[in-house]
């Protein structure tokens, strides 16, 4: 039977397709912790350093002008000397090659588990430009211990320090200075804080800082201590850029390819759970009902009947409204219309094969009919139920993609259904943030292909006019 | 004749599970007060009618409000609201089927009614245009190319059908309108992103008429393409099934011309299990047209569905559903009718 | 056997491609048939009788391989002719078929009447009224009771829808009837019946049959003379009473044998061996591999032409002609 299967290039292409998907599954499985959906994912918070509705950042690829992407720049080891007045110098330098036409739209550092022992240190942030110019950006003492505090002395501990030099004039202080000095130019403080990212990076020449200056740059941020083991934690440099990523950022600034990798496991999960349970339902029904018959199989019968003629999606979508849109209400409604498909294909199934002079002899014998059922008619339907199993699943997740589309999806599950619903939400399509909208589209149609290519795959064993050769 | 009575059967079938549902569907909302808040909502209407009427005569305003409470209790002894809700199942029954529901919470017509039946009654009928349209438009492709490739067995072209059905199948309809509308109207500017006339529409009826025609090309490629994919495929099954028949050969036998043995023998024969397709087809039809309205902001009855789970308007959902299971038993009552003509062997 | 020659065919051929090789279905077979006369093609499942029946229609598979040969109906050889004119002159006109297995061989969406009236309808030009008229009686004259002709198929039981088939193959008033198997999915008293119909047709109407079958026993009912085939040859062929009763080709004759005696103390025999594959025959004669008079150097090695054994009886065998006789 697996041979016949193998044999057409349509299940050979399925299963590849279907190992991809598995292994994309695992890796957001593993990679990524069960609660990140609710944790992180839905958290604004967590995403408030990223570029809101950035497009990739390979996007440079095929534009003259190159936009700036999006960098974080994390904590190196630090360099670590001893001053000759006895104090400990930790320096971290962080280096970014600027090869861009376009300015920064911000730029932030972040400090986070400050620790000391005596006095408290200094910490300070500059920047070597490529010109061979530096300037200090900021420079600031840490809070010094409060009463009754006792060594070591923790600060920004919960909430990082943050330094957005978009909203500190003392940074648009020394930045003035720094080009009076260096350049001989004069702007305001003020000037500068419309954008002082513009003189930062920007080159002096015809003195205006129009565009930047490409080059090496570098950053120092420079720790003052004054016990060995005073630490810094977490040091973050993040430069706002107009693209980010493998896939971009949708509107909360939430990275797409990170949404888009976990909704693999979730899709297989509510498609083949769903599908699994509902063939196991139908079948069990029908052949129960085919072959018992009686009052069993027309309580049966009238019921799959009913439900089989129901419109699926209005009604769907009213009893989640009124349910509330967890996973598990989704994953119930969906078997409860799902079932009598199968069921009514099964029991004429049963019925055929009843006749069977095979089962008469069986049952003359005394064989009991559970034993009738599981030993000989099973075996028989096998082939068609696992092909209608493989057939439903791609039904059941395009089922709950369009649900999550109307926004009746589980919330804490990031699916690409409801990435769609947002961007659909927020004008994505009318925006042109084709990033946004085909990413996860694409995903959808190419799992729903895979199963589709598996069952069709399955269609010659199953049905033996088919094949070929 | 068999055919009468085969027919009144189904009629009553399908007529006995529009019931079933409707009772359930009372009896959900009754358990889980919907039914109160929604006969609620009406009431406060009502009392809000009553109120701007007597304040034209009664002018203090102890006595006003003491009128309008009295109203309302009155209102909500006539309405039963003072009594369990298994006690008002039956009067429930008859708000559903005549649309008895009161106003949308936020919605309104063109014409500045917020009655849930006058907002229902002006979205039906765009979308039976543009589901009938687009159903009866993948059935003739579908039937067309299916005959086609059914002479063509095993061909490339058969393969490739293959895979645009596999392909067909896996497209979620409402993610091909987006993408078509990021094509056509965001980088191509060929098509409107959506609503059926331009704003303002035009006045001259041929200028309103192609103005729709406009509007209406992409939802209806949208949902054609949803279903040929699986109408084409069945065609080609069937016929291919049915050319093999032996009383397709006795029909050559006989000396009929080729296009008799195509017509009479192998597509009308045909025609009964492709019209269960189109049968089978219908839930996801309604489906279709709730999301391609959506997408496409087309002023019908799924747009207005989805507007009304997003401000949770109860009363308007409930018609709603209501009127989509009546319009879901209908057009499955006559794709029936067509059934029965088509195949006397169903007939008792 | 009066009358003069309906149907003469000289080496028809009729090969399918199948899997890669050759299917010979139809391997050079040739007789004749007068009119008025019932010929009956018998031999065992799978040996090319149907396949003759569809020769002799034209009713070609797309995988077909090899067409040809020389048969003359009424002194036209219509394998010359065109596809058109041979579907409008031909088919249904000179000569028409009852197929195996009346169950399929209806349109299960028109009704009876209309199906037998077809013919006349696209073919003679009738008007549809005046067709219908004429099928109405057709039915009738089959033994079927008024109003059948609005039945559909699916309401009328096997033995009825095998009268309708044979109403409609008389319809047009053809020369020859091809009779495949037409009783074989009948009870045994539904099969008398039919069998008596067919003989009081033919007599009242001077039809010729070719009556395909592998029911020797019902054959003899029917026939006037035999054509005996065995892997695509006509191995024997003569007046029935010669072949059933001095059967000379050595398959016939182990065929008759094998039939139980009711009343006799006969042990039951059967013939060794099992039918060729079509796809690769034996070389020479094609029974030889199962003869139990196999001349080895001759019959394994040499096909034997047909030798006349006198009143019209020929046989396809070593032992009646060649050197040895």
């Amino acid at each position: 039977m697996l041979q016949v299967f193998f044999s057409s290039s349509v299940s050979k292409l399925g299963v590849a397709l279907l190992i991809v998907l598995l292994a994309f599954s695992i890796y957001a499985l593993v990679a990524f912790p069960p609660d990140y959906g609710k944790l992180v994912w839905n958290n604004p918070k967590a995403w408030e350093n990223y570029p809101k509705s950035a497009p990739p950042s390979w996007v440079n690829f095929f534009t003259q002008s190159k936009l700036f992407e999006h960098k974080i720049l994390e904590t190196r080891e630090p360099v670590v000397f001893r001053a000759p007045d006895g104090t400990i110098k930790k320096l971290y330098y962080f280096d970014l090659d600027y090869d861009t036409d376009e300015f920064p739209k911000f730029f932030s550092m972040s400090l986070r588990d400050v620790r000391y022992w005596k006095s408290p240190p200094i910490i300070a942030l500059k920047l070597l430009r490529p010109d061979g110019k530096a300037v200090e950006l900021t420079s600031f003492i840490v809070s010094s211990p409060r009463e009754g505090e006792k060594p070591p002395y923790l600060r920004y501990g919960e909430e990082p320090f943050i330094l957005k030099i978009d909203s500190d004039v003392n940074v648009w202080r020394s930045i003035s200075s720094f080009l009076k000095e260096s350049y001989g130019l004069s702007f305001s403080p003020s000037e500068i804080g419309r954008n002082p990212e513009r003189f930062i990076f920007g080159s002096p020449i015809e003195g205006n800082f129009s565009s930047p200056l490409k080059g090496r740059y570098r950053f120092e941020v420079s720790v003052t201590a004054y016990d060995d083991r005073d630490s810094v934690g977490d040091i973050s440099l993040i430069l706002g850029g107009s693209v980010y990523g493998l896939l971009g950022t949708d509107v909360i600034g939430r990275d797409i390819a990170i949404g888009v990798l976990l909704g693999f496991p979730t899709s297989l999960f509510i498609g083949i759970i769903t599908s699994v349970i509902v063939t196991l339902i139908g079948c069990l029904l029908g052949i129960i009902g085919g072959y018992f018959g009686g009052k069993i199989d027309e309580i049966t019968q009238r019921t799959s009947d009913i439900v089989y003629n129901l419109p699926l999606l209005p009604l769907t979508i009213f009893l989640i409204f009124l349910m509330g849109s967890s996973i598990w209400n989704i994953v119930l409604l969906l078997i409860i219309f799902g079932w009598p498909g199968l069921t009514i294909v099964t029991r004429s199934i049963t019925l055929q094969l009843k006749e069977a002079q095979y089962i008469e002899a069986a049952k003359s014998f005394g064989s009991s009919p559970w034993r009738i059922i599981f030993r000989h008619m099973l075996p028989q339907v096998m082939p068609f139920i696992v092909a209608q199993m493989i057939f439903y699943v791609p039904t059941f997740i395009l089922l709950e993609a369009a649900l999550s589309f109307l926004g009746l999806g589980d919330p804490s599950l990031p699916t690409w259904g409801q990435m769609l619903e947002l961007g659909f939400r927020n004008g994505a399509i009318y925006l042109g943030l084709w990033w946004w909208i085909i990413p996860p589209g694409v995903m959808i149609v190419l799992t729903a292909f895979t199963f589709v290519l598996i069952a069709l795959g399955m269609e010659p064993v199953v049905n033996p006019r088919l094949r070929t050769g | 004749m068999g055919l009468a009575r085969t027919l009144a059967i189904r009629a009553v079938n399908l007529i006995l599970v529009l019931l079933l549902v409707l009772f359930l569907v009372v009896v959900i909302i009754g358990a889980t007060g919907t039914s109160d808040k929604i006969l609620m909502s009406i009431v406060r209407q009502e009392v809000s009618t009553y109120r701007q009427a007597i304040s034209r005569t009664i002018t203090d305003p102890e006595a006003l409000e003491k009128a309008v409470e009295t109203y309302r209790q009155e209102l909500i002894k006539a309405y039963g609201l003072d009594k369990p809700w298994y006690t008002r199942i039956g009067d429930m029954f008859r708000r559903i089927i005549f649309l008895d529901l009161g106003v949308s919470k936020s919605l309104q017509t063109f014409s500045g009614s917020n009655k849930v039946v006058d907002l229902i009654m002006e979205r039906l009928p765009n979308t039976i245009l543009l589901v009938t349209t687009a159903t009866v438009l993948s059935f003739i492709i579908g039937l067309l190319v299916g005959v086609k490739l059914a002479t063509a067995i095993g061909s490339k072209l058969d393969r490739a059908l293959t895979y645009f059905s596999a392909i067909s199948y896996a497209l979620p309809t409402w993610w091909t309108g987006i993408i078509f509308i990021l094509i056509f109207y965001f980088y191509l500017r060929i098509f409107p992103p959506g609503g059926m006339y331009s704003i303002p529409p035009p006045e001259d009826a041929l200028a309103r008429f192609l103005d729709l025609l406009w509007h209406v090309t992409l939802p209806i490629i949208v949902l054609v393409l949803a279903t040929v994919g699986s109408n084409i495929y069945v065609t080609r099954t069937v016929v291919m099934n049915i050319a093999q028949e032996d009383f397709v050969l006795a029909a050559r036998a006989k000396g009929l011309p080729e296009r008799i043995v195509r017509w009479r023998y192998i597509a009308r024969v045909a025609a009964p299990p492709i019209l269960t397709q189109l049968i089978l087809g219908l839930a996801g039809s309604i489906g279709g047209a709730i999301l391609t309205e959506t997408v496409f902001g087309w002023p019908g009855m799924g747009l207005l569905f989805y507007q009304a789970i997003i401000s949770g308007d109860e009363a308007l959902i409930l018609g709603l559903v209501y009127v989509f299971t009546l319009v879901y038993v209908i057009a499955r009552f006559v794709l029936e009718i067509f059934y029965v003509m088509l195949d006397p062997r169903v007939r008792i | 056997m009066s009358g003069p020659q309906v149907l003469c065919v000289k080496k028809l051929f009729l090969h399918y491609r199948s899997g890669g090789s050759i299917v010979r279905a139809v391997d050079g077979i040739s007789f004749e048939l007068q009119s008025g006369c019932a010929i009956a093609l018998v031999g065992e499942s799978g040996c090319g009788k149907s396949s003759t029946a569809m020769a002799l229609m034209r009713l070609l598979p797309p995988n077909t391989a090899r067409y040809e040969g020389e048969v003359y109906m009424n002194g036209l050889d219509v394998m010359k002719l065109p596809e058109e004119e041979f579907r409008r002159n031909v088919r249904w006109r000179i000569i028409s078929i009852v197929f195996q297995g009346a169950m399929n061989a209806l349109n299960p969406v028109l009704k009876v009447g209309f199906q037998v009236a077809e013919p006349l309808i696209h073919n003679f030009g009738l008007k549809r009224k005046d067709a219908l008229a004429i099928a109405e009686e057709a039915l009738e004259e089959v033994g079927l009771p008024r109003g059948v002709s609005e039945r559909y198929p699916h309401e009328l039981s096997g033995g009825m829808k095998q009268r309708v088939c044979i109403a409609m193959a008389l319809v047009t008033k053809p020369k020859i009837v091809i009779l495949d198997e037409p009783t074989s999915a009948l009870d045994i008293i539904t099969q008398a019946n039919i069998i008596n119909l067919l003989k009081q047709l033919k007599q009242e109407r001077g039809l010729s049959y070719i009556f395909i079958t592998h029911d020797l026993a019902l054959s003899s009912e029917l026939a006037d003379s035999v054509a005996v085939m065995y892997a695509g040859k006509i191995v024997e062929r003569g007046p029935a009473d010669d072949v059933y009763l001095s059967p000379a080709h050595p398959y016939m004759k182990l065929l008759l044998n094998s039939i139980p005696r009711l009343r006799q103390d006969i042990p039951p025999s059967f013939i060794p061996g099992a039918p060729p594959d079509l796809r690769n025959p034996p070389s020479g004669c094609r029974f030889h591999p199962r003869c139990p008079y196999m001349i080895k150097g001759k019959c394994d090695v040499e096909e034997p032409p047909e030798f006349d054994i006198g009143g019209g009886h020929y046989v396809a065998c070593w032992l009646y002609g060649g050197e040895d006789a």
